[in-house]
């Protein structure tokens, strides 16, 4: 089932660990030379820019043999387009099996490249062929699905997830098996659903290689659960899919439900985040959290913007502080001290390239300062009155 | 956590680890640490650019209405409690990286760095108190002397591109993707020039061990301010003068990136260099005018992108068995 060798495979993943107990102190450096030395592993590329510079390199890669095939078989393509698309979906399997059977590349980013490009490729197909977006989406949950059990591939997933919501919705929205104003539900349950296949997959034994991919399944379905229950998100697609009006004093149908739960859910996920000990929902919960509030100032300016910003700014501080205070000296479970492992060079490089986009020094300069003649500014006059 | 402590049971099994060291693992793993570190500062990073954010539209909006003295006494009184407090707490400068024994002063200092920042921008507007470009000179010195003092990577972060807004042009991601620097040839130079004095200035300091850990940031500001002005270059009339300058730059921090093992800058300077390649080898070929055998150019581009594949490949491993 899996493409790769199985031993080298589980080296990958062993090396994976050396590597993580190494960060926390627990190996020292020459076990892990050592180690590395005996293990002979799978190519991947660990650092996520490589990957994906190698990732767009690929797709360069695919799209100009595909745009040589295409060259070549150029009359075929005038009748019968499907066919092409075939070529192309069967072309980018072979790139595929090449890549990681015999160039044993596992999250290298060409991989990556030609393993998405058959997905495109075989989805287009199939909505060529039978001219059923259904189709279409169904064939990516599958391909999707089989993409990331064969390649142990964490982005299929992804895809495959996305084909599967893609065709609840679309069975919902335009061949209506139940009424549309049902949806959001649909989606909650779904998201459920999909939770509930995470928790009993990544409690079995068999799961060992697919951690990534359950992450992915994890988060997917956190998102997937409170975006479907958004006051927001239900009202604006409600306006633009279902061609809802909503006059003033009116709302949309279940509207308390869904004011409850757009801020219900991200604090349970935050609280129960905090308890069972997991990141990426805590994240999610955060996120998830300022969306709600951004929400609700959508609708309703209870303040205006410089307000809730000083205000947010002032609650968001004195918590953080708070919770740091009393975190502080903590030793045990919930803990501010930097865990084992965590590089702590990361967050101030990162923050110092965002703060960059955030503070404008140029607004305040006066428009006329242009020490160095530039010329050409002086045209932004008009537009006043228009 | 069930996934990787089965990985270390392997690891055991196979002899790989030892006993001992499992031990340890598993008393670690006992104690259930969750580690809030990053994520509480980061909520305090977002906490300050919320509120000065705000500070900054309160101002702006009402710079004509509310008496100006008022906003000024105000900031000038949040700022400098926020320094008592900073320099209270400091160790004082040092050329090595100090630490504040808690983090919250860093975010205190860069609040106090970004209301100073708006403090003179407003003088500047009201009063026009300095000089062409110089109020933005005089930000980025409060930013660089906090940067240093403080030792503070964001405050440095603002300095720089308080430099780069002296100069007349902006340097934040955003605007990068804007495409100014491509619409005004002058800038060009005057960022090429910026880039280089930042290269000096970090050499300077590494050769005097001073703040060495600040290179990271210096080298980023300087690489993609060299890299977009050379490739802005290229594209005018003078491009042979700038293909040299890319290629000496792409030198550089090829050097520098083995160097000091930074992926980071090594990934950039090798993004660059291929740009600048592209654009070289597109100009050689519309200057042989071979548009009458496109089609054969068409078939020869998988070839190229397989060779510049196999190159990359042949670099980064380069890279990372030096890091090794």
């Amino acid at each position: 089932m899996i493409v790769y060798d199985k031993q080298l495979l589980e080296n990958t993943f062993l090396l994976e660990e050396t590597k993580r107990l190494n960060d926390q102190g627990f190996v020292p450096k020459d076990q892990l030379t050592e180690i590395k030395k005996q293990l002979p592993v799978l190519k991947s590329h660990h650092n996520i820019l490589i990957r994906i510079g190698f990732f767009i390199l690929g797709c360069l890669l695919l799209s100009s043999l595909t745009g040589v095939i295409s060259l070549i078989t150029l009359n075929l393509a005038e009748n019968h387009f499907w066919l092409m698309l075939f070529i192309y979906t069967a072309f980018s399997v072979v790139g595929s099996e090449i890549l990681t059977k015999q160039q044993n590349q596992f999250g290298y980013g060409l991989d990556d490249a030609f393993i998405l490009g058959f997905q495109g490729f075989f989805c287009g197909l199939i909505g060529v062929a039978t001219e059923s977006p259904l189709a279409a989406f169904i064939a990516l949950a599958f391909v999707g699905l089989a993409a990331c059990i064969r390649y142990v591939h964490t982005l299929s997933i992804l895809v495959s997830l996305i084909g599967l919501t893609g065709a609840i919705c679309y069975a919902v929205l335009e061949l209506k098996i139940i009424g549309s104003v049902f949806l959001p539900f649909v989606l909650f349950v779904l998201a459920l659903i999909l939770y509930f296949v995470y928790v009993k997959v990544s409690t079995s034994k068999k799961h060992e290689y697919y951690a990534n991919p359950l992450l992915l399944l994890q988060g997917f379905s956190l998102v997937l659960g409170y975006f479907s229950m958004n006051y927001m998100v239900v009202r604006e697609l409600s306006e633009s899919l279902l061609h809802l009006t909503i006059g003033k004093g009116q709302d949309i149908p279940f509207a308390f439900l869904f004011y409850g739960f757009t801020f219900l859910i991200p604090i349970f996920y935050i609280v129960y985040s905090l308890y069972s000990k997991d990141r990426l929902m805590l994240i999610i919960g955060f996120l998830t959290f300022g969306f709600s509030i951004y929400t609700i100032r959508f609708y309703y300016h209870i303040l205006p913007i410089e307000g809730a910003l000083l205000l947010g700014g002032i609650l968001l501080f004195g918590g953080a502080y708070l919770a740091i205070r009393k975190l502080r000296d903590k030793e045990t479970g919930l803990t501010f001290k930097p865990a084992r492992g965590t590089s702590a060079d990361i967050l101030p490089n990162i923050e110092a390239l965002i703060v960059n986009s955030q503070v404008d020094l140029k607004s305040m300069e006066p428009e006329s300062k242009m020490p160095f003649g530039g010329g050409g500014f002086s045209g932004g006059g008009a537009g006043e009155s228009f | 956590m069930a996934k990787s402590n089965e990985f270390t049971e392997k690891l055991l099994q196979q002899e790989l680890i030892t006993d001992p060291q499992m031990q340890s693992i598993r008393q670690y793993e006992a104690l259930g640490i969750f580690s809030l570190h990053n994520e509480l500062r980061f909520l305090l990073y977002l906490a300050v650019l919320l509120f000065t954010s705000g500070v900054g539209i309160i101002i702006y909006e009402n710079i004509d209405s509310i008496g100006h003295i008022a906003i000024l006494a105000f900031l000038f009184a949040l700022t400098g409690v926020g320094f008592y407090f900073c320099f209270k707490k400091a160790k004082g400068f040092d050329k090595d990286e100090v630490l504040f024994e808690s983090p919250v002063y860093d975010y205190i200092v860069l609040l106090c760095t970004i209301l100073s920042c708006i403090f003179i921008g407003y003088l500047q507007v009201q009063y026009k108190v300095f000089g062409f470009g110089l109020s933005s000179l005089a930000c980025s010195l409060i930013a660089f002397f906090c940067a240093y003092y403080f030792d503070n990577k964001s405050a440095l972060s603002i300095a720089i591109t308080g430099l780069a807004t002296f100069i007349g042009i902006t340097v934040t991601p955003k605007t990068l993707l804007e495409n100014e620097i491509y619409s005004n040839p002058t800038l060009t130079y005057y960022g090429l020039v910026l880039g280089i004095l930042l290269i000096l200035w970090t050499e300077y300091s590494n050769k005097i061990a001073l703040k060495k850990h600040f290179q990271l940031v210096f080298l980023t500001f300087a690489q993609h301010l060299i890299g977009i002005c050379c490739i802005a270059g290229m594209l005018d009339i003078y491009w042979p003068i700038f293909t040299i300058l890319l290629a000496a730059s792409t030198y550089y921090f090829y050097k520098t990136s083995y160097e000091i093992h930074s992926a980071f800058l090594f990934v950039f300077t090798l993004l660059y260099g291929y740009i600048g390649f592209n654009i070289l080898i597109f100009k050689i070929v519309a200057s042989l005018d071979l548009y009458d055998i496109s089609g054969l150019l068409i078939i020869l581009t998988p070839m190229y992108f397989i060779g510049s594949i196999f190159g990359f490949i042949k670099l980064i491993k380069n890279f990372n068995r030096e890091k090794a």
